[in-house]
């Protein structure tokens, strides 16, 4: 048996004894005296010292030094330990919840061997009839073994566990041993929580909270510092270099330890060639910055992995990137014959503008229009023109069911048929122009920021095209109020929108160039188109890299990457995937079922059955702050997370942390006994203090 | 010296009364009749001590004289006709100056020294009424607060006055005595009944003026046996009951000084009253009223045969 204290900071409340010690030695009673006729001799005598110096109550000093002494002790929270054979003699039942911390930061040095270790331990102190899970936990858990008396197959569980390259999610992991938990009705139901309980490790989740009754024992894991450096980010900035782009990878460095790093290897590293090395150095804390150059071929993706030398920690010594050239949105713009050649000056200015992504213009007369040109379209701009029929209204009906995007520009030269049935493609029904006089120009109002093509319009900060004025417009009526985006003065629809199969369609009732409106004037018209065209051709920014624990929807990721549209159509349509992890696992996915669980580092390969569809690569990381050692307060945490008083475990040694280990029992009620004592000599105290401060005598 | 009182010894052919018993009477005229009436049946054939009537002088005999005044044992001797003098033809003025400051109202046992005071006033002022002398009072605090004439009839508002007299001010000696000084006119006995917390040399100068102007002038020193031995109250605070202020009193320490200093005092005022020709009396609110009241006479009787 052996005591010890929880808090024992609060220890440094006994300097408080001092206090009634002044007290009693310069109190002065202001509350009851002694009426004298005359202080005139009195007065001369001086006494000042003696005073001072006398205490008079010696006892009642002594209760109230105990009193503040036993109040510090309670808060210091004393617990005494027994070995807990002696509890299981005792016949009493014991549910155990092994939280085993599986986090990539638990590769560092020996923590993993310790964590499991102590697992061991706590699974072998259990007495013959009790029972222990075993969850394995980083930012997901899993549990690997449930409730049972079976020795073996703990054991088992255990030696089958592996560390992972996920973050530590101790909040999750806490609330699942709970809920396992939550059902026992050992008469011992405790949670032992084995990790290197980094100060990360709290960052997210909600804050858990232990039911009454589960005593939570920590056991930090803390292995011996040593260097650990990690590339933490990669950033990449493309830049057009002819059909291809130049891309600039610029990685930092971070040392995470408090000891140096000195001449450790940075690796650049594309499709498993190393392309270029160099050396660094880092000292405690510092962060560097490394920056490479590729070049890249039209549609050409490059696995690059940018490295370090071994260290603490191998997880975080690489950084895995897929890097593609600058995406681009295929524009065919359809016009009419007998328009100005000019016409499209603006709109083909405006979308010359930018790379990311880029707009590649192709013009054609509707009347040379041909069903491969939609085909190699992402959007397709009928620009003051007839809609095409027949054929090539049929192909364009295809074309937006399998997610193209088409913006009708419904202007004088609108004419024909309006395909707007339910066969159709647009919305409404197309009226004739309407004019407005220069003095009396319509404004474009009652704008649906909330719209995605138009979500760069909200706000104070939002771009503004009220200041347009429009002299004509096309009349569109038969629109739901929902289609609608944008509004006249007069409430008659500007823009109005329809969606056919995967497809989208927007119409603009006016001109894009300033035949009719000043909108290509305004500084609105070029974010207003980008806006658009990204929304019509359901673009998705490129992505480099996916963060371990993150999950990732494979058909927007496939269309980010240029040259994959018919991969992300495939996948879109329920094409059977497999994904391959970077430790070679093979797995299936359902049919239609086109998520990925990341729960390793490196490259994925999405195999994608079907015709025209490619295997998509995606690289993963595990999140930059899992890298980062720094311990959390133990005791702090478990405090917060424990509805009655915990028991934990602190220390920066190799070793466990703690004293107390799954073949102990503690008692930490101490602390509601000293309490329950220091109420009653408060309660004494009063009364003594009353009685002695009731007036001797009253004149 | 010391001025205590041995209540211990008691004087043969009186009888005491115990102040605390007095304080159940009715009136402040009933004490001072049961006081003064016990005093001289307590003497039996004791000599008459008034003083209206000492001899001061022979002068010659001048035609118009009283001859029965004539003092025929001188004439046998020196053959000469002289009459005798006496000091106060008429009877005596007696003025109670009564001390009714804050300070007065302190009762640590049975009575008060303001209740004392007035007992020992009134019972003075029965007995001068007794031998025909006029009794007047003036009751002070920082001033004066009643002022009752000599007269032999009244008495029943001297007592009255005594009777009503409540502490409710601090107290001060300067002003009042000098009022007192101005106020009484014919010469007379001023007997002044306070507790004293003045400075020796203020009181000494205060009353001096009195006795420049021909008065005859007792000190009555009135204390609680509290204020002579310094107290252990409860609580260590001590409050002056005229000032207010506070003082953290350490009884062991300051016993002793405070009983040093408080005894000096009253010897400093018995010493330095006495050079001046003014009677010192110190009673403590124990002492019984007519053995205060037979020791004080006893002995001025024995000074004035003396004189």
């Amino acid at each position: 048996m052996s005591f010890g204290l929880l808090t024992p900071l609060f220890l440094a409340g006994l300097a408080a004894v001092a206090i009634p010690i002044l007290v009693h030695l310069v109190r002065r009673d202001e509350r009851t005296s002694f009426a004298f006729p005359s202080l005139m001799f009195l007065k001369h005598i001086s006494v000042r010292e003696h005073r001072r110096r006398s205490i008079r109550h010696w006892w009642l000093l002594a209760l109230r030094c105990l009193i503040i002494a036993l109040l510090c002790l309670a808060f210091a929270k004393p617990f005494i330990e027994w070995p807990t054979n002696s509890v299981a003699s005792l016949g009493d039942s014991r549910d155990r919840v092994v939280l085993l911390d599986r986090s990539h930061s638990m590769q560092s040095g020996s923590r993993w061997d310790d964590a499991r270790a102590f697992a061991a331990e706590a699974i072998d102190a259990l007495g013959s009839g009790d029972r222990a899970a075993l969850v394995l936990f980083d930012h997901d858990t899993l549990v690997t073994q449930e409730l049972t008396s079976d020795r073996a197959a703990l054991r088992g569980a255990l030696a089958n566990a592996e560390t992972g390259h996920g973050h530590t999610d101790l909040n999750g992991a806490i609330a699942r041993a709970s809920a396992l938990l939550a059902e026992s009705r050992a008469t011992t139901r405790e949670i032992i929580l084995i990790s290197d309980f980094q100060r990360s490790a709290v960052a997210s989740g909600t804050q858990a909270r232990i039911a009454p009754g589960i005593d939570i024992i920590a056991r930090a894991i803390a292995g011996t510092p040593k260097a650990n450096a990690a590339v933490a980010a990669v950033k990449l900035a493309r830049t057009p270099l002819g059909a291809g782009a130049a891309v600039t990878l610029t990685a930092r460095i971070v040392n995470t330890s408090a000891l140096p790093m000195d001449d450790t290897d940075l690796v650049l590293e594309v499709d498993g060639q190393v392309r270029e090395r160099r050396m660094l150095s880092l000292a405690p804390g510092e962060s560097r910055d490394a920056t490479f150059r590729l070049v890249l071929a039209p549609e050409e993706l490059l696995r690059v992995r940018i490295h370090i030398g071994a260290d603490a920690l191998a997880a975080d010594n690489s950084f895995h990137v897929l890097v593609s050239g600058p995406t681009a949105i295929p524009v065919l713009l359809l016009e009419d014959r007998g328009a100005p050649p000019d016409k499209a000056l603006h709109l083909e200015e405006a979308l010359r503008q930018g790379d990311t992504p880029g707009f590649p213009v192709t013009r054609r007369f509707v009347s040379q229009l041909r069903t491969s040109n939609i085909d190699d379209a992402a959007v397709i701009i009928i620009d003051d023109a007839p809609i095409p029929g027949g054929e090539l209204g049929d192909s364009l009906r295809k074309f937006l069911q399998s997610g193209g995007g088409l913006l009708v520009v419904a202007a004088g030269r609108t004419q024909g048929s309006w395909p707007n049935g339910e066969q159709g493609i647009v919305p409404g029904r197309l009226g004739p122009p309407i004019s407005r006089s220069d003095a009396n120009a319509a404004r474009l109002l009652g704008m649906n920021t909330l719209h995605p093509a138009l979500a760069s319009f909200a706000g104070a900060d939002g771009g503004d095209l009220s200041s347009a004025q429009v002299f004509r417009y096309r009349r569109l009526t038969g629109v739901a109020d929902e289609a609608v985006l944008v509004r006249y003065d007069d409430q008659r629809v500007a823009v109005a929108e329809r969606v056919v199969g995967r497809g989208r369609v927007l119409v603009l009732t006016t001109t894009l160039d300033p035949s009719w409106n000043t909108l290509a004037l305004q500084p609105g018209y070029l974010p207003f188109l980008h806006e658009a065209l990204k929304y019509l051709a359901s673009h998705v920014p490129a992505t480099s890299a996916v963060a371990v624990g993150d999950t990732l929807d494979l058909g927007i990721y496939a269309r980010s990457l240029p040259g994959y549209t018919q991969t992300a159509v495939a996948l879109s349509r329920g094409a059977v995937v497999t994904v391959r992890t970077p430790s070679g696992k093979q797995i299936p996915m359902a049919p239609g079922e086109a998520y990925a669980q990341v729960r390793e580092a490196g490259f994925h390969e999405v195999h994608v059955s079907g015709g025209g569809a490619r295997s998509v690569v995606f690289a993963a990381n595990p999140l930059p702050r899992e890298s980062d050692l720094t311990p959390l307060d133990v005791t702090a945490f478990v405090a917060t997370i424990a509805t009655k008083d915990p028991v934990d475990d602190t220390g920066e040694s190799g070793q466990a942390a703690g004293a107390r280990s799954g073949d102990t029992g503690v008692d930490e009620h101490a602390w509601q006994l000293l309490l329950l004592i220091c109420a009653m000599l408060l309660a004494l105290d009063t009364l003594l203090s009353n009685r002695l401060s009731r007036p001797l005598q009253e004149t | 010296m010391k001025l205590t009182r041995d209540t211990a010894t008691p004087i043969p052919g009186t009888r005491f009364i115990d102040p605390e018993v007095l304080t159940r009477l009715s009136s402040v005229e009933l004490v001072a009749k049961t006081v003064v009436s016990g005093f001289i049946s307590g003497l039996h054939h004791a000599p008459y001590f008034g003083l209206s009537t000492d001899f001061a002088e022979h002068r010659a005999y001048n035609p118009g004289d009283d001859v029965r005044r004539i003092d025929w044992r001188v004439y046998g001797r020196t053959d000469r006709l002289f009459v005798r003098e006496f000091q106060a033809e008429t009877n005596a003025n007696l003025t109670l100056v009564l001390d009714v400051s804050k300070s007065m109202g302190f009762q640590a046992g049975g009575i008060s020294k303001l209740d004392y005071g007035r007992f020992l006033a009134a019972s003075l002022g029965y007995l001068s009424l007794q031998q025909r002398d006029r009794v007047g009072l003036i009751t002070f605090d920082e001033d004066l607060v009643s002022l009752v004439p000599p007269s032999v009839k009244h008495f029943d508002r001297v007592l009255h006055e005594l009777d009503t007299a409540t502490p409710a001010r601090a107290g001060g000696f300067e002003k009042p005595l000098a009022t007192i000084a101005r106020t009484l006119g014919r010469r007379g006995i001023v007997a002044l009944i306070s507790d004293l917390y003045v400075e020796p040399k203020v009181l000494l100068d205060s009353l001096t003026e009195l006795r420049y102007r021909g008065h005859d002038v007792l000190v009555f020193h009135i204390l609680d046996p509290a204020e002579v031995a310094l107290p252990e109250a409860e609580t260590p605070q001590f409050e002056d009951m005229e000032s207010g202020a506070r003082l953290s009193v350490v009884h062991a320490q300051m016993r002793e000084s405070y009983d040093n200093a408080i005894h000096a005092h009253m010897e400093t005022l018995h010493r330095q009253l006495g050079e001046r020709r003014m009677d010192y009396r110190f009673f403590d609110t124990s002492t019984p009223l007519d053995h205060a009241l037979f020791e004080y006479l006893s002995e001025r009787q024995h000074r004035v045969q003396v004189r």
